[in-house]
């Protein structure tokens, strides 16, 4: 089995005024190549911390993350989908959409034609031109993920992408991240506090406990996607995950 | 009950209550009598033919020509300098702790107190002298009336809400969208060009808009003080002088129409970046 992100004793220590405190490990895992690895914790268990070490944008304080190459020779890229609110009010979605391919130098009219490409995908390509304000939360986030999506990351974090979405639209988001990933093969790694979220979306869940975060239970789902959430095995999961969560909280 | 707020339209001209009163106050007033004042329609007889030679140094049109010209070109350099400067000062530690303390130490210097030490420097120097054109010496040439001493005093006094507004704008910019730019792969350059740079433009319309005012009121003064014989300023103090109140408070109407214009066209440019920044959830 490939694997596409392998971290190792990973820490990360927090100082605040003086103080500090463990904010996350010491934390192992593996993210195997084209599985959707939920990360179910409680707030402040440490999860956003572990995607922050992933993406790049924090220094852990102790351990090593290692990720291999693409096949295509290039380093390895790794995208992040935030919470909310990061698209650049400045542009329209499809200049949002096209700013990783313009940061790779692609060419404008392969630029356009793969942001759209990608909009399609998404679901909102008669949106391309709106701004993200004339947009949904909902209809933001998707932009994001096609944001993302659009360079084909090796690896796509989501940091609890739908989390402050109403819960209809948010389901409909997770149906639509389960459809793209099985249509595209890609790695992703789900950060969610929300227990049916993760046993929805997840090949494998990792429930994280706090203080500092580590992993308290590893688990792959046995279901097939796409998969129904009235189901009995879907309900089995959730009740079994669920003693374990609320043993942490 | 909001009686005038219901009335959509007529609630808005609200605002041009007072004025009017005022107008009505002066007129009345004049026609009473026992006042130096001129009355409206004199002043405005004045306001109506802006290209009539007055007091044998110009039209009103012609102060205005010579008054705007100098606040192009001064508060274009101070733009020119001052938008580039709070970008470098905005978004490097290092220029932020070279320059900061000149810039705080110069800032509170007004720019009018400058004006004698800068025509020393600059002595009776023009555009026209500096580009040699010698041959317009004795005719009446707006770059004859661009004295350097002046556009340099105008730079001083537009220059500091630019450079302040800049880098304010520059700084504020959210964490979340440089994260967002750094990890889709952005270099340095295009999270500048594209992500700081029109993450900053409101405060940049801002500081524009705050030193073209400043602008406008450090040319009024100057062009009041002696040693300058063109422009609304100058106009509007010779007219004193020979006690023509009503060529004078024509002046006055035009200086605060043309600074009222240049705030509110500053605005309207600035508005769809302002627009954009404030409707982000």
């Amino acid at each position: 089995m490939e694997i596409a992100l392998q971290a190792r004793r990973l820490r990360k220590r927090y100082r605040k005024e003086g103080a500090g405190f463990d904010a996350l490990g010491p934390v192992s895992l593996d993210v195997r190549k084209g599985e959707i690895l939920a990360v179910l914790g409680p707030t402040g268990c440490g999860k956003t911390t572990l995607l922050r070490l992933i993406a790049g944008l924090e220094k852990p304080d102790g351990g090593e993350i290692a990720i291999p190459p693409s096949p295509s020779g290039e380093g390895p890229s790794v995208a992040l989908v935030f919470q909310q609110g990061a698209l650049f009010p400045w542009m329209t979605t499809l200049r949002n959409v096209e700013f990783p391919l313009k940061a790779r130098r692609a060419s404008s009219g392969n630029r356009r034609k793969r942001a759209m490409e990608v909009l399609e995908m998404v679901g909102i390509s008669e949106f391309a031109h709106s701004y993200p304000y004339q947009l949904s939360g909902g209809m933001q986030q998707r932009a994001a993920l096609a944001r993302s999506l659009v360079y084909d990351p090796g690896l796509l974090l989501m940091d609890e992408p739908f989390g402050s979405l109403d819960a209809k639209t948010s389901q409909h988001l997770q149906e639509k991240t389960a459809e793209i990933q099985r249509r595209t093969g890609a790695t992703i790694v789900f950060v969610t506090h929300d227990i049916e979220e993760a046993v929805f979306l997840g090949h494998r869940v990792l429930v994280l406990g706090h203080r500092p975060g580590r992993i308290e239970r590893e688990e792959a789902i046995d279901l097939n996607h796409p998969r129904d959430r009235l189901s009995e095995g879907f309900t089995r999961w959730l009740l079994s995950l669920r003693s374990t969560f609320e043993r942490l909280v | 009950m909001k009686p005038f707020e219901s009335r959509g339209n007529l609630g808005k001209l609200l605002g041009f209550l007072l004025p009017l009163a005022l107008l009505l106050w002066w007129y009345l007033g004049t026609r009473v009598g026992g006042t130096v004042l001129p009355s409206p329609g004199r002043v405005l007889d004045v306001l109506l033919h802006p290209g009539r030679e007055l007091l044998a140094s110009g039209s009103l049109l012609w102060g205005v020509y010579v008054s705007i010209s100098r606040i192009v070109l001064g508060f274009g350099c101070a733009a020119l300098v001052g938008i580039p400067a709070g970008l470098v000062m905005g978004s490097s530690i290092l220029y932020r702790r070279l320059l900061s303390l000149t810039v705080e130490m110069a800032r509170p210097l007004s720019a009018i107190a400058l004006l004698p030490l800068s025509i020393i420097v600059f002595k009776g120097s023009s555009v026209a002298s500096l580009l040699g054109l010698s041959s317009l010496r004795y005719t009446r040439h707006v770059l004859n009336e661009l004295g350097l001493g002046m556009i340099f005093i105008l730079f001083w006094g537009g220059v500091f809400p630019i450079i302040l507004g800049t880098m304010q704008g520059v700084r504020s910019v959210r964490n979340l969208h440089l994260e967002a730019a750094r990890t889709l792969g952005a270099g340095r350059m295009l999270t500048f060009t594209h992500v700081m740079v029109p993450s900053a433009l409101p405060d940049i319309f801002h500081g524009l808009r705050l030193g073209i005012g400043r602008c406008w009121m450090v040319i009024i003064a100057a062009e009041m003080l002696p040693g300058t014989n063109s422009g609304i300023g100058y106009l509007l103090r010779y007219s004193y002088q020979l006690s023509r109140y009503d060529i004078m408070l024509a002046c006055v109407v035009v200086i605060a129409l043309i600074g009222a214009l240049f705030a509110k066209g500053l605005e309207a440019l600035g508005e769809t970046s302002l627009v954009l920044r404030s409707k982000e959830r």
